[in-house]
């Protein structure tokens, strides 16, 4: 099967006067259509890097990117996107933020763009808030509102960087939850970068998990849960076997 | 309230030293004769306020276009920055009456002088709310591909707004001086002119009167500006009301 976004053989070094830092060494990964796939490592494993990377802000020393089958590298504009902050303009209603990345890419009048995220706003829980400024919001809202903006975006490919990385430990599960939910719909590729075990295990197909800098691929491991899935799975004996496996991978890498 | 006490004070003072009107006219001396010489003195009110608007305009589209255009390209910052500070160093005193030998003695020299006063703040400030666009906001746009143009009417306008209108609010006194400068130095109408005449006749009444017209003025403005601010950007002044 083909796959829908792929990396092979990633390098990339930061040159800076005094100190050049090596920070991705011969990374390769890959998300086929309509997988969910997690990067997990440890924090400053260059995740973020790879991400940059992938959305053209950054090239690579060496290496490729492809989508569908076509070279992408260093191109912008070819992936949807949703940061770990919500990156809302504060000056747009909820509803000109969630149209946004539509607007970017120019392929469907702001009139149909509106039609389509109100149709959406109130599948998501945010009927009402169509006209409220972000910043009435509450956290988990505000990432809603990414996270609709991410998958209202004409690309196909979702890349999600730690998108609850800042939400408290209950909201995050609710978001957790939520996301999965849509997803389980749409289902649309994903790669979605986190430090939570448990959020990696119970949202996705796959996971890469990261080495320290330089960032290489430590492990990829295959969870096969079936779905829909539900929170009765976190009780599952393979759940809690794969988290103590990953567990144990990511220490080996802190301590050494 | 400070300027009731300080009005009280005054007008107390003047009764209670026998202050000659001529030397230090009363609060109410001062009003009294406004109100007397009211036709005259609008005349040269409304023509102030007509340069001063003109002059404002300018200077606000001058500012926007230098900032803009200093942000957009590197070179033409480069290029301009030390002329922008010269354009400030030179006082506008000497430059009037050099205006005035180059282009006479119409409207043109004056709204010149009060747009080059007002175009400093308005270029500085919209640059520095261009330059200090969110990084977050910038990183996202870049991510999903917006063109150098999207990101700057979509993020980078807009984001600098906030910064622009306390640049205006600068402005804005700045033209009502600038007006009254340009008056000064070489017209026959307009609250400078008036002043200029009024001190010569020893009229002081007269000047304060002027005087007080023209903390009115630049007042309103500053006032019409905070107000349009209000209505524009909405979102930072509700979002202040929420922290608060």
């Amino acid at each position: 099967m083909l796959h829908k976004l792929e990396l092979r053989h990633i390098n990339k070094s930061f040159i800076s006067p005094g100190s050049d830092t090596f920070v991705i060494d011969d990374l390769s990964l890959h998300v086929k259509e309509g997988e969910f796939v997690s990067i997990i490592g440890p924090s400053g494993s260059g995740k973020s890097t790879v991400f940059h990377m992938i959305g053209g802000l950054i090239r690579p020393d060496h290496g490729n990117i492809i989508l569908d089958g076509k070279e992408i590298t260093g191109e912008r504009g070819h992936i949807s996107y949703m940061p770990q902050q919500h990156s809302l303009l504060p000056w747009r209603t909820v509803l000109d933020n969630t149209i946004l990345a539509l607007e970017v890419a120019g392929v469907t009048s702001k009139k149909q763009a509106r039609e389509q995220a109100k149709q959406w706003l109130a599948r998501v829980g945010l009927a009402g808030y169509e006209s409220a400024y972000p910043h009435v919001l509450s956290g988990g809202m505000q990432q809603r509102v990414g996270f609709l903006r991410a998958l209202l975006s004409p690309q196909e490919v979702m890349c999600l960087d730690e998108p609850f990385g800042a939400l408290d430990a209950l909201t995050r599960m609710d978001m957790q939850r939520w996301l999965l939910g849509i997803w389980e719909q749409s289902r649309r590729s994903v790669l979605f970068v986190t430090h939570s075990i448990e959020e990696a295990l119970f949202l996705s197909d796959r996971i890469y998990v990261f080495s320290d800098k330089p960032t290489r691929v430590l492990e990829e491991i295959e969870v096969s849960f079936e779905r829909p899935r539900g929170e009765s799975i976190l009780q599952h004996r393979e759940f809690m076997r794969l988290r103590a496996h990953i567990y144990n991978l990511m220490k080996k890498e802190v301590m050494s | 309230m400070a300027v009731v006490l300080l009005l009280s004070g005054w007008e107390l003072a003047v009764y209670l030293l026998h202050i000659e009107q001529w030397f230090l006219p009363s609060p109410s001396g001062v009003i009294r004769e406004a109100y007397v010489s009211w036709p005259r003195l609008w005349l040269h009110t409304s023509a102030t306020i007509e340069k001063c608007l003109l002059g404002l305009a300018a200077g606000i589209l001058a500012g926007m276009v230098i900032g803009i255009m200093m942000h957009w390209w590197k070179p033409v910052k480069l290029a301009f920055s030390p002329l922008l500070i010269l354009s400030q160093n030179v006082p506008s005193i000497v430059l009037a009456p050099l205006f005035f030998v180059w282009f006479g003695y119409g409207l043109f020299p004056k709204i010149l002088i009060i747009a080059l006063v007002c175009f400093f703040p308005i270029a500085v400030s919209i640059m520095t709310g261009l330059a200090e666009t969110d990084r977050n906001l910038l990183n996202y746009m870049r991510m999903i591909g917006a063109k150098k143009r999207q990101i700057f009417f979509k993020l980078e306008l807009p984001f600098s707004l906030p910064y622009l209108f306390s640049g205006l609010k600068i402005s804005a006194t700045y033209s009502v001086m600038g007006a009254v400068v340009a008056e000064w130095l070489g017209s026959s109408v307009g609250l400078g002119y008036y002043m200029t005449l009024s001190s010569k006749g020893y009229r002081n009444d007269r000047v304060f009167a002027a005087v007080f017209i023209i903390i009115a003025l630049s007042y309103i403005l500053y006032l019409g500006i905070g107000l349009l601010q209000k209505l524009i950007v909405r979102w930072q002044s509700s979002s202040s009301k929420g922290e608060a």
